[in-house]
């Protein structure tokens, strides 16, 4: 009998999801050639990201990287650029299941809008994808950064793929020229870091911080100038590519501008695994003390300043795109306050952080895809053109309703927990101020929601019934599942992230 | 069993929404069974009370009927189910309420019967769940299940004003409700129990110190049930709430919602925070005893006679909140007297839970014949409409605390019961109950004597429908009014556990 697992290879099987989109990708662009028939390659683009998440189950499966991860040191592979813990495999699945949902909601739109680029639009999903996928998968902060710039690069374009409309247009450049500072900025942080630790190892560098490496000995564990300014790089690269505040300038105008798809897919995706990077980076490698209580702070008043100005902003919006930009921006702020917590309790920080992501995701693409078949439909992207659909497609407003409801944070949906673990994490760190904060612009978010719910239940409308398709009444219901589901049968998600928090440090 | 009383209404809910909603009357056949059939339940474990094993583990101590299994293990938050004379009265109450509420409706209710019965079931579900559970995660999911059904039902089916009263209603409670959780988080984290079990937690942090944070812990558990009482000054969602919902909702926001409130601070602030309590009572009574007698004035200066009751709910719930405060000051000392002020504090949660119900319906009784609430615009209605008006007159004199009616057994043990902790400053409280009888007497006077008018000649007197619902909580009111015995029994255990505890915080 042949056994499996000694005939293949650990450091293949732990980068299998990557393999696995990467081939897609190829696969698609070939196919993309010959084929005139682009709706059908579209499946092939869903087929081999549902491949790619069920192989994440078989990576974690492997025995020899479980073991590893049992004994509570992950396997590193690839010239220790790659690795298999808890942590990777969780980021992955949630990534991946992001793409599925945009590629599944998308397709209408694509069809209509996009004849043009019609495969181009789910390749550069792919590339993105994959660019995520290395970004959370690596203990390197060279891994970290070209995973960065992979998913940034090919996110310009996809902001900017509506080429006629010039709205698209400016989204496409605005968040090019403003991500090309942040990703500078960003990488000039990484170079001081190296230059103070002589070493791009995240763990590597936290041995080097709390004194063991040959530039911090000298100065002793302290923070110096360089340190600091490095520091502070850091936060304005991550604080821009998840929109906290005040690098939040350019999300309203992106999310309003790039095609509603495009919007569903930034507004879940990037900001995961940036919050993913950033845990990785100040957890795994500024985690020591006397830097955690700066950076600690520093995020916690971010947080604070997300949620409030995000949430007020929101109550002033009447485009429900940008509505929703502004919301994201609060959602941002509600995880950076489990990023704060991170640094002082870092495992419930780390879980209230992952189960959040995972949270908000599935949520805001459940909102998304109704707002990406409004926009299809009739380019309704008005608060008021939400007007009686109750009436007039009941699924998307009861599921809409459900979604705030869950963003909100009420149970009994995803959102709640995903509230409720942050509180913990807050509470547990000491940052009761912040839970209270965060309480009070919950209740600050239900205006602009409110306002939403009340036209499409209260208000009547002519306009007739909307046919539902097929693909966004199934991105919709996959959501609504999601939401209840994720709620009930919590214990193997939140013990999931549990242990995914624990191999982090 | 008490699952079963909980989902069982959800179940149905389900159901229905595969039913055509042409179909009016099968949808309230299936709402009468969906709320029906937990009542019956719950009468089954009336007659089981005495007999049922009194659970000695430590997530669920005095308790009966419990059920217990693992939810989010990580975090120990288990499916923990089971009552005490609290929750099981509460739970006897709003199983009556329900299918009455649902009979309420019928014919009432002419627009979308389809959703409004379902949302009907959905509250059903969540009421119930925050009466019978005893861990705080599953105690928030159902305490905020109750809110969004709410909001619609009155924000759809209600009057005038009705999405202003909503919102209102709903951001109220939303507030009170997040800070609340924050404020159990806290709880959670700082004694490190690592369970969300409300007794288990109990036991721990009723040894907490009185500091800065256990007080903001206590008054933002405080709050987020005094809002839902409501006690003053977080009272003043109710009036809008009332005077713009339909009838059978009135009487559902009274009967049973204000009482998740109550129900929550017997079994969740004050048992986990009794050295705070104890230490706070003085302002707690303070805030009570406005509320009666602020709320008896308000009532009397209405000109709508459905504001007039809503504020009426005011009044007496502060009677509650006055029981309470003297039985988290009194236990320290005395026990015995404690257990006074609280169970005549709780069953004036229960008597009101009965009362203003028939009184919200008798309102709606007037309205529907006459279309207006406008007291100067009622009279002689006596003459016009006999029956109907002697059912008013029985349930305004219940109301107004006439002895030998259940309203009035609970407010004169409040009263009894507070003095030792609180002195003459009772008095205060005895002047609202006093007010409240003047504007009872005063609103009959208007409405039910004097001539006839000719407008409202040949309104038709009360139907089976209306018998039907008044006939039992008539009977009830009676009943406790005279033999309230089987209550106080069933209230005693929970209130010796629940004073012995709050015994415990003040040394």
């Amino acid at each position: 009998m042949l056994n499996w697992s000694q005939l293949v290879n650990p450091s293949y099987v732990a980068v299998l999801p990557h393999l696995i989109v990467t081939a897609t990708l190829l696969v698609v662009i070939l196919l993309d050639v010959w084929f005139k028939e682009k709706r059908s390659l579209v499946w092939v683009t869903l087929g081999g990201v549902v491949l790619a998440m069920l192989s994440i189950w078989y990576s974690a499966s492997d025995e020899q990287i479980r073991a590893a991860i049992a004994a509570g040191k992950p396997l590193e592979f690839w010239g220790d650029m790659i690795i298999a813990d808890g942590f990777t495999f969780f980021m992955n699945g949630v990534l991946l299941g992001i793409a599925a949902l945009v590629i599944l909601l998308s397709g209408d739109y694509v069809a209509k809008f996009l004849r043009g680029a019609h495969m181009e639009f789910y390749e550069i999903i792919l590339a993105v994808t994959l660019g995520m996928m290395f970004m959370v998968s690596s203990r390197d902060l060279l891994t970290i950064y070209i995973g960065l710039e992979l998913s940034s690069i090919s996110s310009y374009v996809l902001a900017g793929i509506l080429r006629k409309d010039p709205r698209s247009n400016e989204a496409g450049l605005k968040y090019f020229l403003t991500g090309a500072v942040a990703s500078a900025v960003l990488l000039f942080g990484l170079s001081l870091l190296f230059g103070v630790t002589g070493t791009t190892r995240l763990p590597d560098i936290a041995t080097a911080l709390a004194g063991g490496g040959p530039v911090v000995a000298a100065a002793g564990p302290a923070l110096t100038p360089l340190l600091v300014a490095g520091m502070a790089f850091l936060m304005v690269g991550f604080g821009f590519k998840i929109a906290a505040v005040p690098m939040h300038l350019w999300a309203p105008d992106v999310y309003e501008g790039a095609p509603t798809p495009v919007t569903a897919f930034f507004s879940a995706g990037p900001k995961g695994a940036a919050m993913a990077a950033i845990l990785r980076v100040f957890v795994g490698g500024l985690g020591v003390a006397p830097f955690t209580d700066k950076w600690t702070l520093i995020w916690a008043v971010a947080a604070a300043a997300s949620m409030t100005l995000g949430n007020l902003v929101a109550l002033q919006q009447t485009n429900i795109k940008r509505m929703m930009a502004y919301s994201s921006i609060a959602q941002a702020g509600y995880i950076l306050v489990g990023v704060a917590a991170s640094g002082l309790q870092s495992a419930e920080g780390i879980s209230s952080v992952l189960f959040y992501v995972m949270a908000y995701a599935v949520t805001n693409l459940g909102i998304f895809a109704v707002l990406t078949h409004m926009d299809q439909e009739g380019g309704w992207v008005e608060v008021d053109n939400y007007k009686g659909l109750a009436k007039r497609n009941p699924l998307y407003a009861w599921a809409l309703l459900l979604f705030f409801v869950s963003l909100i944070g009420i149970p009994p949906t995803v959102g709640f927990l995903g509230k409720f673990f942050l509180f913990r994490a807050a509470a547990a760190s000491g940052y009761l101020w912040l839970a209270v904060l965060m309480a009070v612009n919950s209740v600050i978010s239900v205006g602009y929601y409110y306002r939403v719910v009340k036209v499409m239940f209260l208000d009547a409308s002519d306009d007739p019934a909307l046919t539902p398709s097929t693909g966004i009444s199934a991105t919709v219901v996959l959501s609504l599942v999601g939401v209840v589901l994720l709620t009930i049968f919590a214990n193997p998600f939140v013990q999931w992230t549990a242990q995914s928090a624990a191999l982090l440090k | 069993m008490l699952s079963l009383i909980i989902f069982v209404p959800l179940v149905f809910a389900l159901v229905m929404l595969f039913v055509p909603k042409t179909q009016e009357r099968l949808l309230y056949w299936l709402a009468g069974i969906g709320t029906l059939i937990p009542f019956v339940l719950a009468l089954v474990l009336a007659a089981q009370w005495p007999t049922a094993e009194v659970s000695t583990a430590p997530y669920a101590q005095g308790m009966r009927f419990v059920t217990h299994v693992p939810w989010i293990d990580a975090i120990g938050v288990h499916y923990t189910l089971g009552v005490d004379g609290f929750g099981f009265t509460m739970i006897l109450l709003s199983t009556l309420l329900f299918p009455l509420a649902v009979l309420a409706s019928y014919k009432y209710i002419k627009d979308r019967v389809k959703d409004y019965l379902i949302l009907l079931l959905i509250l059903a579900t969540g009421t119930n769940g925050v009466f019978a559970t005893l861990d705080f995660m599953l105690f928030y999911v159902f305490w905020e299940i109750v809110l969004l059904p709410m909001y619609f039902l009155i924000g759809i089916w209600g009057g005038e004003r009705r999405e202003y009263a909503a919102i209102k209603f709903f951001l109220y409670t939303l507030i009170g409700s997040t800070i609340m959780l924050v404020g159990a988080i806290y709880l959670y984290v700082v004694t490190g129990v690592g369970t969300f079990n409300l007794l288990q937690m109990a036991a721990a942090t009723a040894k907490l110190p009185v500091t800065g944070l256990t007080t903001f812990a206590f008054f933002a558990l405080l709050v987020g049930f005094a809002v839902k009482v409501p006690m003053f000054p977080f009272h003043t969602w109710l009036p809008d709430a009332h005077v713009e919902a339909p009838t059978p909702i009135s009487m559902l926001l009274a009967g049973i919602l204000l009482k998740l409130g109550s129900y929550a601070m017997v079994r969740i602030s004050h048992p986990m925070l009794p050295q705070v309590a104890a230490r706070y009572a003085d302002l707690v009574f303070v805030f009570g005893v406005i509320g009666i007698v602020y709320a008896a004035l308000a009532a009397m200066a209405q000109k709508d006679f459905k504001k007039q009751v809503a504020y009426s709910s005011v009044n007496h719930m502060g009677f509650f909140i006055m029981a309470l405060a003297a039985a988290s000051k009194l236990a320290p000392q005395s026990p015995e007297l404690a257990q006074v002020a609280l169970q005549g504090g709780y069953f004036v949660t229960i008597a009101h839970g009965l009362i203003s119900p028939l009184f919200f319906f008798a309102v709606g009784m007037f309205y529907e014949r006459t279309h207006t609430r406008d007291l100067t615009k009622l009279g002689g209605m006596f003459l016009t409409i006999p029956v109907v008006s002697f059912a008013t007159a029985f349930v305004a004199f219940a109301n107004l605390g006439l002895p030998g009616l259940a309203g009035f057994i609970g407010e004169f043990i409040s009263l009894t019961g507070s003095y030792p902790a609180f002195g003459l400053w009772v008095l205060v409280a005895g002047a609202g109950m006093v007010i409240t009888a003047a504007w009872h007497l005063l609103t009959m006077r208007n409405v039910l004597l004097g001539e006839a008018k000719p407008e409202y000649r040949g309104l038709a007197d009360i139907t089976l429908k209306e018998k039907i619902i008044f006939a039992p909580l008539a009977v009830l009111i009676v009943l406790f009014g005279v033999y309230p015995r089987p209550i106080m029994e069933l209230l005693k255990a929970s209130v010796e556990v629940l004073t012995q505890v709050m015994g415990l915080g003040g040394m």
